[in-house]
C-alpha cells in the first residue's frame, strides 16, 4: 500500500509539471504586455520629448529585466515555476529586510527623511548605510540585502505615521513581482493572499456539497434498487436524471429569483456568507445559524446534481451486484434478505461510488464559479470570474494551476480509497 | 465490412436472436426501441428546423411585402444575404425597420419582432398577448431572441464538437495505432489535459482573447477533445490488430491511408457517443459563458445572455424561466440521444 501510494505520488509529478507548462504557455502566448499594465498611464504618449520617451523606454526595459521578461521562454518558465515552490522562503527574507528598513527609517531625523524620500533604489540603501544609527550586524545585513535593488518601491509621504505596515506590504508585493508577476494587477496585492482569503468559502461549499450528496444519494440509490421497476423507482430515477441535466446557473438563478427576492418569497438572503451587522450579543451558535441561513441556497444549488448522479450510480451498482452469483449463494444458505442486501451487496456496491468523488470535485469547482457569482460569495469561483472580467492574468494562472492540482489530488485520493476498500484491485499493469 | 444479407421476413419479429442486416441497420433498430432517445432525436430535429427557419418564425422582416406597386419577399432576401448570394434592393436597404413602411400589404412572421429590435418604451414587459414571453431590459422580445438563439446554441455545439473530433480522433488514432512510446507520451498528454479544470481554462482563454462567437467555438473545441481522444485510442488499438489492416499494410498503403481510410470507418461508430454528450456539454458551457458575459460579444443574443438579463431586474422572472428551460431541454435532448446511441451501439454495455 505504501509502495503504491509513493508510486502514485511520483507519477503525479510529471503530470503536474505538464500542467504548469501548459498554463505558463497560455500565459506566455497571451497578447498584452504585463509591463505596459504595470507602468499604467506613464507608458507612452505623443506629447513627450524624445528625452522623456527614451527614459520611459529605459524604465520599461529595466522593469522587463527585473521581471525576467527578457529571458527565453524556458528560463521564464523556470522562474515562474520556482516561485511556486520557494515563495514562502523568499517572503520571509523580504519580511525581515522590510522590518529592518522600517526600523532604520524610524531612526532618521525629519530633514534626513526628506532627503531620503527623494532618493531612489540603491541610493536609499547607501544613504541608510551612511546616515542611520546602525549596528554592525544591521550594517552587514543591509549591505547584503537586495531589498532596495528595484526602483518600483515607493515610500509614501506619510510612511512615518503608517508604520511598518506600508513598507512590509510593499516589500511583499515587490518580492512576488520580481519572481513571477504573482501580484494581482487589479489591486497590486499578492495573488496568494487573494487565494488564501477566498479558499475557505469554496472548500466549505465543496465539502458540505459532497457530504450531503453522499448522505442523500447513497440511501436514495439503495432505496431505489430495492424497488426496481415499480412506479416509485421510475418516477424517482427519471427525476434524478432531470436533476443531473439542469444547468447549475439556471437553478441558482431560479432559487435567487423565487426564494431570495422581495417580489416573490424573501426567505433567504441573496448574497454574502453572513449578516452585515450581526447582533453583538450573538453566541457562536447564533453566528453559525446565521451562516447556515446564508449558505442554504448556494449549497442546495451546488449539491442537487451531485446527489442525483450518486443515487443513479448507487442504484445501478446495487442492481448489478444483486444479479451476481454470490447473492444467490447467500440467499440459498438462508441469510435474511436485509442481511444479504445491507451486509453483502451494499459493501460491494459502494466501491464504484467512491471513485465518483474524483469526478465530482472538478464539477463542484466549476459549479462554484456560477454559484459564487450568482450568490456573491467570496470564494475561488467568484475570484476566477472577477479576474477574468478584469483580465487579471496572474490570478487566473494561479487559480488554473491550483484547480488542476486539486483535481489531480482528487483522482489520487479516489484511487487510494478504492485500493483500501477493494484489495482485489491492482493498478500494476495500468497504462494510459 | 459487414456483408449485406438478404432480409428475411421473420427477422423483424425476433431480431435479438438473429441480427439480420448491416451493422447500421442493427444499430438503428436497437436505437428505435429506446423511446426517450428517439424523443431526443426528434427534439433535435425540431430544434434544427427552428434554427434554420428562425427568420420565418420570428423577425421584423416581412414574409411578403407589397410596397409602391412592387412585391418583395424580404425574408427570402435575408436568407440570400446570409448565404452571400444577394442583397436587399436599394429602396429597402436604407430602411432600418421594414415594419414601419407604409406598405400596401405586409405579412409579418408569427412573432413580428427582430431579436435585436430595441424598443425602450417597452422595457421589462411581463408575458402578454403582445409579447408572448415578455421583453428584456432594452424592450427586446424574448421569444424572438429565444428562437434566434437556437442558432447560436446549435452551431456552437456542432462546430465546437467538430473541432474536438478532429483533434481527438487524430491524437487518439496516433496513440492507438502506433502504441509504444508514442502512446505513452500522448496518453500522458491526455491525462494532463483531463486534469485541468475545463471551465477555468475556458475562462482563461476568454480573458485573453477578444470576444467572438467563433472564438467560443474554438475554445470549446480545443478544451473538449479528451474524451473523444481516449475512446478513439482504444478503438484504434483494437482495430489495428485486425487482418484487413495487415492486408492494407502489405499492399503498401501509406500510414495516413490505413489510419483514416481503412481503420477509421470501422472505429468511428462508438465515437458518436461522446460526440452527442459533447454537443450537450458545449451548449451548456456556452450558456454558462454567455450567462457570465464572458467570451460572447455583447450584441449577440443567446439563451445565456437572455438569462443573465434577469440579474439586473429581480422581478423579471420570465427572463430566468424561459431561456433556462431552453438550455435545459436542448442539453437533455442531446444527453438522451447519447444514452440511446451508447445502448444501441453496444448492447452489452446496457445496464438499466
Amino acid at each position: 500500500m505504501i509502495q503504491y501510494t509513493i508510486q502514485r505520488v511520483l507519477l503525479m509529478i510529471p503530470t503536474m509539471l505538464g500542467i504548469t507548462i501548459i498554463s505558463f504557455l497560455i500565459y506566455y502566448l497571451a497578447p498584452g504586455d504585463p509591463v505596459e499594465f504595470m507602468m499604467g498611464g506613464a507608458a507612452g504618449g505623443d506629447g513627450l520629448s524624445t528625452e522623456k520617451q527614451k527614459n520611459i523606454e529605459e524604465a520599461k526595459a529595466e522593469l522587463r529585466r527585473q521581471l525576467g521578461l527578457d529571458q527565453p521562454f524556458y528560463i521564464q518558465y523556470l522562474i515562474w515555476l520556482s516561485n511556486l515552490t520557494v515563495r514562502y522562503e523568499s517572503m520571509n527574507t523580504f519580511e525581515k529586510d522590510a522590518r529592518q528598513t522600517d526600523r532604520l527609517i524610524a531612526g532618521l531625523s525629519d530633514s534626513e527623511l526628506e532627503v531620503f524620500s527623494r532618493l531612489e533604489g540603491e541610493q536609499r540603501k547607501s544613504y541608510l548605510l551612511e546616515n542611520a544609527e546602525i549596528s554592525e550586524a544591521d550594517k552587514a545585513a543591509l549591505a547584503e540585502s537586495s531589498f532596495w535593488a528595484g526602483k518600483t518601491i515607493k515610500v509614501t509621504e506619510n510612511y512615518k505615521y503608517t508604520g511598518s505596515g506600508i513598507l512590509l506590504y510593499q516589500a511583499e508585493t515587490y518580492t512576488l513581482a520580481t519572481l513571477n508577476l504573482g501580484v494581482s494587477i487589479v489591486d497590486q496585492r499578492p495573488v496568494i493572499t487573494h487565494i488564501k482569503e477566498r479558499l475557505p468559502v469554496s472548500v466549505e461549499l465543496a465539502v458540505i456539497g459532497l457530504l450531503i450528496a453522499y448522505l442523500v444519494g447513497v440511501p436514495l440509490g439503495i432505496f431505489l434498487s430495492t424497488k426496481q421497476n415499480t412506479a416509485t423507482d421510475h418516477t424517482l430515477t427519471s427525476a434524478t436524471m432531470v436533476m443531473w441535466s439542469l444547468p447549475t446557473f439556471w437553478v441558482g438563478m431560479l432559487l435567487i429569483i423565487f426564494f431570495c427576492n422581495k417580489e416573490f418569497f424573501y426567505w433567504f438572503p441573496a448574497s454574502g456568507i453572513q449578516s452585515i451587522n450581526p447582533d453583538p450579543d450573538w453566541t457562536w451558535f447564533d453566528h453559525l445559524l446565521d451562516h447556515a441561513y446564508h449558505m442554504a441556497m448556494p449549497v442546495l444549488a451546488s449539491t442537487y446534481a451531485s446527489f442525483a448522479v450518486i443515487s443513479r450510480f448507487m442504484r445501478t451498482s446495487m442492481l448489478e451486484n444483486l444479479r451476481l452469483d454470490y447473492v444467490r449463494t447467500a440467499r440459498a444458505k438462508g441469510l435474511a434478505e436485509h442481511f444479504v442486501v445491507y451486509r453483502h451487496v451494499l459493501r460491494n456496491s459502494l466501491i464504484p461510488i467512491i471513485t465518483l468523488m474524483a469526478g465530482l470535485l472538478p464539477t463542484l469547482f466549476s459549479g462554484s464559479v456560477f454559484i459564487e457569482t450568482i450568490f456573491t460569495l467570496p470564494g475561488l469561483g467568484f475570484l476566477a470570474f472577477q479576474s477574468v472580467v478584469s483580465r487579471d492574468m496572474p490570478t487566473i494562472m494561479a487559480i488554473l494551476t491550483i484547480g488542476s492540482f486539486l483535481s489531480l489530488l482528487g483522482i489520487l485520493i479516489a484511487d487510494l480509497m478504492l485500493k483500501v476498500v477493494d484489495p482485489r484491485i491492482s493498478f500494476g499493469g495500468r497504462s494510459g | 465490412m459487414a456483408i449485406e444479407q438478404e432480409k428475411q421476413p421473420e427477422a423483424q419479429e425476433d431480431d435479438l436472436a438473429r441480427p439480420i442486416g448491416s451493422y447500421r441497420q442493427v444499430v438503428w433498430r436497437q436505437f428505435k426501441k429506446n423511446r426517450p432517445a428517439l424523443a431526443g432525436l426528434y427534439g433535435i430535429i425540431f430544434l434544427s428546423i427552428i434554427a434554420i427557419g428562425a427568420d420565418v418564425i420570428a423577425g421584423n422582416k416581412p414574409l411578403y411585402l407589397s410596397y409602391r406597386g412592387k412585391t418583395y419577399f424580404p425574408v427570402v432576401t435575408q436568407y440570400l444575404v446570409y448565404l452571400n448570394l444577394g442583397d436587399f434592393p436599394k429602396e429597402l436597404k436604407r430602411r432600418r425597420n421594414l415594419k414601419r413602411l407604409k406598405a400596401d400589404v405586409m405579412v409579418l412572421p408569427p412573432v413580428p419582432y427582430g431579436p435585436g429590435e430595441i424598443k425602450l418604451t417597452e422595457k421589462y414587459l411581463p408575458p402578454s398577448s403582445e409579447h408572448w414571453l415578455g421583453t428584456d431590459r432594452l424592450g427586446r422580445d424574448v421569444l424572438s431572441g429565444l428562437i434566434h438563439g437556437t442558432r447560436y446554441a446549435l452551431t456552437i455545439g456542432l462546430v465546437s464538437v467538430g473541432i474536438s473530433i478532429i483533434i481527438g480522433v487524430t491524437l487518439g488514432a496516433l496513440a492507438g495505432y502506433y502504441g509504444g512510446w508514442v502512446d505513452l507520451l500522448l496518453s500522458r498528454f491526455f491525462e494532463i489535459w483531463a486534469a485541468i479544470p475545463t471551465l477555468v481554462l475556458i475562462l482563461t482563454f476568454a480573458a485573453i482573447l477578444t470576444p467572438s462567437i467563433f472564438m467560443v467555438m474554438v475554445i470549446l473545441g480545443v478544451t473538449g477533445w479528451v474524451g473523444i481522444a481516449r475512446l478513439a485510442r482504444s478503438q484504434f488499438l483494437q482495430v489495428r490488430s485486425f487482418d484487413f489492416v495487415a492486408a492494407a499494410n502489405s499492399l503498401g498503403c501509406s500510414t495516413g491511408r490505413i489510419l483514416f481510410h481503412h481503420i477509421l470507418p470501422n472505429a468511428i461508430a462508438p465515437i458518436l457517443v461522446p460526440v452527442a454528450f459533447g454537443v450537450a456539454a458545449a451548449i451548456l458551457t456556452e450558456g454558462g459563458l454567455s450567462f457570465l458575459g464572458v467570451g460572447i460579444p455583447a450584441e449577440a443574443i443567446t439563451w445565456g445572455s437572455l438569462l443573465a438579463g434577469a440579474r439586473s431586474n429581480a422581478a423579471a422572472w420570465w427572463l430566468v424561466v424561459v431561456p433556462g428551460m431552453a438550455i435545459f431541454l436542448s442539453v437533455s435532448m442531446y444527453s438522451l440521444l447519447g444514452d440511446g446511441l451508447r445502448d444501441a451501439l453496444d448492447p452489452k454495455m446496457k445496464i438499466d
